[in-house]
């Protein structure tokens, strides 16, 4: 698109708290839902996004900004100047790094990459996760996770003797 | 750990469909099913068929392979010179179907099976890779078989065997096909009662045990007929419900569903419908009346 390459064309995000903020076109479009809504000229004023606060928002943004260049038909022209697997390494450590949040902001994140379809970040927040309740016990998990054990003791008790290559 | 303890004093459930996306990317299966042991909500999620499809893509042909019925054709009599008319029972295959796209006879399973045997034989049920059918022509019997007699066999179509069964005798001619119930466990149904309970069970693949609720036309009481392959003969309980002697009706069964342990069918009797439940191991069983 000729608007992208010039980098001129500006998407104006709004966030229910009433924060707007100015993004690229192209920054905005990596959010497969926000991508439709320009497609379909949906577009022309300022995007709503609900239930994404500021604080969020502006994180998912952060995020799309750094990983703008690397995916689609861009690509190619950022890897002129740094070696692919160098610049791949480089967002490998930027992405440990900004995942670095707490709980509730990690949930955050990934209801925003799931409304939003933005599939990198949902990736990461996600496998950030597992790999979060992966070393885990049982208990560990259903509190990070904020679940109940609505098994009867008989029940859980059934359920370990069966399965008990999962236990080991 | 830390982010542990900050999670539980925070508390706020995570949405359904956020949940799978976490779920969907756990590579080990190990860890899958811990998971979905934390809670039921977790593994309903788990067992539910779309997401396991999702977490292995790939085709998945239906489970349905396909069923049995009698086709009518010309086959060959044992000892007859020409081909006569005959009723055998057909595999009719269901779409994509593992066993091929083409119906082809019962007997072209079979390796070890006399053909004629099967020329007119009824398949009454199969489950798991087993077929039971009623044979109208005993091995050794010439003409017509006596209509006492319950011939059956069970015809292992994975392994290509078959097994006859002692033959049945009632005192009256027996009945055929839903007038009757009838069932098959493997050992996959019912493990053997010798085995450790909280172990794996000890799998014997050619265990069967066939079970019939059955009686002959003039018998006034069902009689449970249970053949088990490592014991060889039938065992006979008469008298086996409480049906009202007096009223020389039968009832109806429906086909018996087998599934944890259990054989189930759906009675019609005295213009009602009743459940019946068996266990595949101790063979206690149950009427119900049911609430449709």
């Amino acid at each position: 698109m000729a608007t992208r390459e010039a980098g001129k064309k500006m998407i104006m995000l709004k966030s229910p708290d009433g924060m707007e903020f100015e993004v690229e076109e192209a920054v905005a479009m990596e959010s497969q839902t926000i991508r439709k809504m320009i497609e379909d000229d949906c577009a022309d004023t300022a995007i709503l996004i609900p239930n994404i606060n500021s604080k969020i928002l502006s994180r998912v943004i952060e995020y799309c900004n750094k990983h703008v260049p690397t995916t689609g038909a861009t690509g190619a022209a950022a890897s002129d100047t740094v070696a692919p697997a160098a610049l791949a390494e480089d967002l490998k450590i930027w992405d440990a790094e900004f995942i670095k949040v707490n709980r509730a902001t990690r949930f955050d994140l990934i209801q925003a990459a799931s409304y939003l379809n933005i599939k990198g970040l949902l990736d990461l927040t996600s496998q950030t996760t597992i790999d979060t309740i992966s070393d885990n016990s049982l208990e560990e998990i259903r509190s990070f996770l904020s679940t109940k054990n609505d098994y009867l003791p008989e029940e859980e008790q059934t359920i370990r003797r069966e399965n008990q290559w999962a236990f080991q | 750990m830390e982010e542990v303890a900050a999670a539980a004093a925070m508390a706020v459930p995570l949405p359904d469909d956020l949940l799978l996306e976490i779920l969907v990317r756990m590579k080990d299966d190990a860890a899958l099913f811990h998971c979905a042991t934390t809670c039921k909500q977790w593994r309903r999620l788990v067992a539910d068929p779309g997401f396991l499809r999702r977490c292995w893509p790939g085709d998945h042909p239906s489970s349905f392979v396909g069923f049995f019925t009698r086709i009518r054709g010309r086959g060959r009599r044992d000892g007859d010179a020409d081909p006569t008319p005959i009723m055998a029972p057909c595999f009719i295959p269901g779409p994509q179907s593992t066993l091929g796209p083409d119906g082809r006879y019962l007997i072209s399973f079979l390796s070890t099976a006399t053909a004629g045997l099967f020329n007119d034989a009824v398949p009454l049920l199969s489950h798991r890779g087993l077929v039971l059918v009623r044979l109208f022509k005993a091995r050794d019997t010439p003409g017509c078989a006596d209509p006492t007699i319950l011939q059956l066999a069970v015809c292992n179509l994975l392994a290509g065997t078959c097994d006859m069964l002692p033959p049945l005798k009632f005192s009256s001619a027996f009945n055929d096909y839903m007038w009757n119930g009838y069932a098959i466990l493997t050992s996959t149904d019912c493990p053997s009662e010798d085995g450790p309970l909280l172990h794996v069970p000890l799998i014997n693949p050619s265990f069967f045990k066939v079970v019939i609720i059955g009686s002959g036309r003039d018998d006034l009481m069902y009689t449970l007929h249970v053949f088990s392959s490592d014991k060889a003969s039938w065992s006979v309980r008469s008298n086996c419900f409480n049906t009202n002697a007096q009223s020389h009706r039968y009832g109806s069964f429906s086909d018996a569903i087998v599934c944890h342990g259990m054989a189930h069918w759906v009675f019609y009797y005295y213009e009602c419908f009743h459940l019946i439940n068996m266990n595949g191991r101790t063979l206690a069983h149950l009427l119900h009346e049911a609430p449709f």
